[in-house]
């Protein structure tokens, strides 16, 4: 071996901490006067952080052994009693640790619901536009002009000015309103209107129209100052621009002015603007003589439309949390917030969110809770889905569903156990974030 | 003790035999090291140490399989990199969707350093086999020259030139995360 490989070899030995006194030494020295040895040995000392970086963030429980021979016991118990299951439990954690990260923000709403205890009363959940069911649509007045039930709120006070002149300046408006209303927005904050089975979202300063322009009981919503973003929920929501009917089938459009024109983008789903389809990755621009269809790949849902989806899931909190609001919005909404707002943004993510929302309650997960609660739960679910179909659901998400549907037919207790588990890995998640929060 | 391949026979012999505390002793070896490759492989602690534990089950209940005792040790990993194989398929894209959350949760620097982690797996399982192992041995199985030696079947002076080898090799492959 030449001077050259003892002296590389030294460079390496000295990461393992097995070099004597002699031969660190001698290493020290040839680092003091060798650039090309110095350069090797730094080289080696990233590999070596490298490495020991890996072992060390992610090291095993100091109980690890422990939980082998637990989980030994556990697996010959199962065995004995139901030889086609040889691990069962580990499977069951693996989706529930898939299921747990699409949750994990509902993991936070459902805990919140939690805050009062187990004997909490609960107020009736608020009313949807997006359920026609608590709809009322437009109804002729003895005068002949068309009324539809209006909701809109804000932090601050919105304006609505109805079709007889009538003003109303509140944060919260609801009712049946002689058409066309006209809904101004704060001028500090966005609003919100619940309209034709949708949601549509102002951001300040802006202005918004009310109207019946069909007669046939599905009110529109019209620009008239400002941007406006529309969301579908179970029916279309429809809207007019230059003498041009638009309409959102499915998925959320924001409504932009611009020199040449009204910009139409749909930031998921789709939208039908005259004779036209525009999709997501496309925007329409619509001028007073024509429409233009162009792609446009990064659509950004602008901060103040997601705040107002936001609003929607505070009011069922709102429902659920009683007295105990104020205190959950100042602890621990910025964390959920936050969290929200990632999957708001993902059409994917809302539709697998709201799909494991739905099967909660489908197998009883919150059959102890109020019956209101429930109510909430599934009107969360609803809103995080909004615009959005099953077909969103990523396919290996619909399949972990099919799985554990098979799982819960097959063994009815195995219900008991999932939501066990389920329920424990959402605690030390939440955990985890309040730790972060600290 | 220290580990040697001999020990880990008669511990293997023993365990076969039902001896569970003799089970119990190979586990705490061992885990270390297979968690490693594990971990190297899936990029997942959580994934890495259901499986690792997974791999230990499934060792205890097929044994008398293993025809030679003193190689528990690459058995136990390869019954683990089989699982972790067959459960990346069960749970593919949701791996995806995981990942976004936890990005999300993430602050800037939590990214970076999951990123270099991430580079440093990718760099190790690239490496050639003996330099992963021997990695291995070192950093997760916490063995010393000699004990490696044994492993691998060669002497320690050769265990101190394949780190060599191995260090250099990986920071070759890391020459992106070097100090500015």
């Amino acid at each position: 071996m030449s001077g050259r490989e003892e002296l590389e070899l030294l460079c390496s030995r000295h990461f393992d901490g097995d070099l004597d006194a002699a031969e660190q030494a001698r290493l020290d020295a040839a680092l003091a006067t060798d650039a090309e040895l110095r350069e090797l040995f730094e080289s080696l000392r990233r590999a070596h952080q490298g490495v020991a970086l890996l072992a060390e963030m992610h090291p095993l429980p100091a109980d690890f052994t422990r939980r082998v021979m637990g989980a030994l016991d556990e697996a010959a118990h199962d065995d004995a009693q139901a030889p086609v299951h040889v691990l069962p439990n580990r499977r069951w954690s693996t989706i529930i640790a898939a299921a747990a990260a699409i949750v994990l923000a509902i993991g936070l709403v459902f805990g919140a619901s939690y805050l009062n205890g187990p004997q909490s009363t609960v107020v009736p959940p608020v009313a949807r536009g997006g359920n026609p069911d608590r709809i009322t649509p437009p109804v002729e007045t003895p005068d002949a002009r068309p009324t539809a039930e209006l909701v809109a709120y804000s932090d601050s006070k919105l304006r609505v000015t109805d079709g007889a002149g009538t003003v109303r300046e509140q944060k919260d408006v609801r009712g049946r309103v002689i058409l066309p209303a006209t809904v101004h927005a704060p001028a500090d904050t966005h609003a919100v209107i619940q309209v034709g089975g949708g949601t549509a979202v102002l951001p300040p300063g802006a202005s918004a129209r009310l109207t019946d322009l069909d007669a046939d009981g599905v009110p529109n919503l019209e620009t008239v100052e400002g941007d406006l973003y529309l969301e579908s929920g179970d029916r279309k929501v429809r809207s007019r621009v230059n003498n041009i009917r638009l309409s959102v089938r499915k998925g959320g459009i924001t409504l932009r002015r611009a020199d040449r024109g009204m910009v139409i983008e749909p930031s998921f789903g789709e939208a039908t603007v005259g004779e036209h389809t525009v999709t997501y990755r496309q925007r329409a621009v619509v001028s007073a003589d024509e429409i233009e269809i162009n792609a446009f790949p990064n659509p950004v849902l602008d901060g103040w439309a997601v705040d107002g989806r936001l609003d929607a899931i505070k009011q069922q909190l709102r429902a659920v949390l009683g007295d105990k609001h104020d205190q959950f919005m100042a602890e621990s909404w910025p964390q959920f917030d936050k969290m929200l707002r990632g999957i708001l943004s993902s059409p994917a993510e809302s539709a697998a969110n709201a799909m494991m929302m739905r099967f909660f309650v489908k197998h009883g997960w919150l059959d102890d809770r109020p019956e209101a609660e429930r109510t909430v739960f599934l009107n969360i679910a609803d809103i995080i889905g909004q615009g959005t179909t099953e077909q969103d659901v990523p396919v290996q998400v619909r399949q972990m569903f099919a799985m554990l549907e098979a799982e819960l037919q097959r063994d009815p207790n195995a219900l008991r156990e999932f939501a066990r588990m389920m329920r424990e890995a959402l605690e030390r998640k939440a955990e985890r974030h309040r730790k972060r929060g600290e | 003790m220290a580990d040697g391949s001999e020990d880990t026979h008669a511990l293997v012999l023993r365990a076969r035999s039902g001896d569970r505390t003799a089970y119990e002793s190979l586990v705490s070896r061992y885990e270390g090291g297979v968690y490693g490759h594990l971990l190297a492989r899936t990029g997942d602690p959580e994934r890495a140490q259901e499986v690792t534990q997974d791999a230990f089950i499934t060792a205890w209940t097929t044994l008398k399989r293993l025809e030679k005792p003193a190689s528990f040790r690459s058995w136990v990993i390869g019954i683990g990199l089989n699982l972790a194989r067959r459960r990346k398929k069960e749970v593919a894209n949701l791996d995806l969707l995981q990942g976004s959350a936890e990005q999300r949760e993430s602050g800037a620097e939590a990214v970076i350093t999951n990123e270099r982690v991430d580079a440093v797996r990718r760099a190790i399982e690239e490496l050639p086999e003996n330099y992963r192992d021997a990695l291995m041995l070192h950093y997760f199985d916490k063995l010393r020259g000699r004990e490696i030696g044994k492993h691998l079947g060669v002497s320690e002076g050769a265990v101190h030139m394949i780190l060599l080898r191995a260090r250099k090799a990986l920071s070759e492959k890391l020459q992106a995360f070097a100090p500015e």
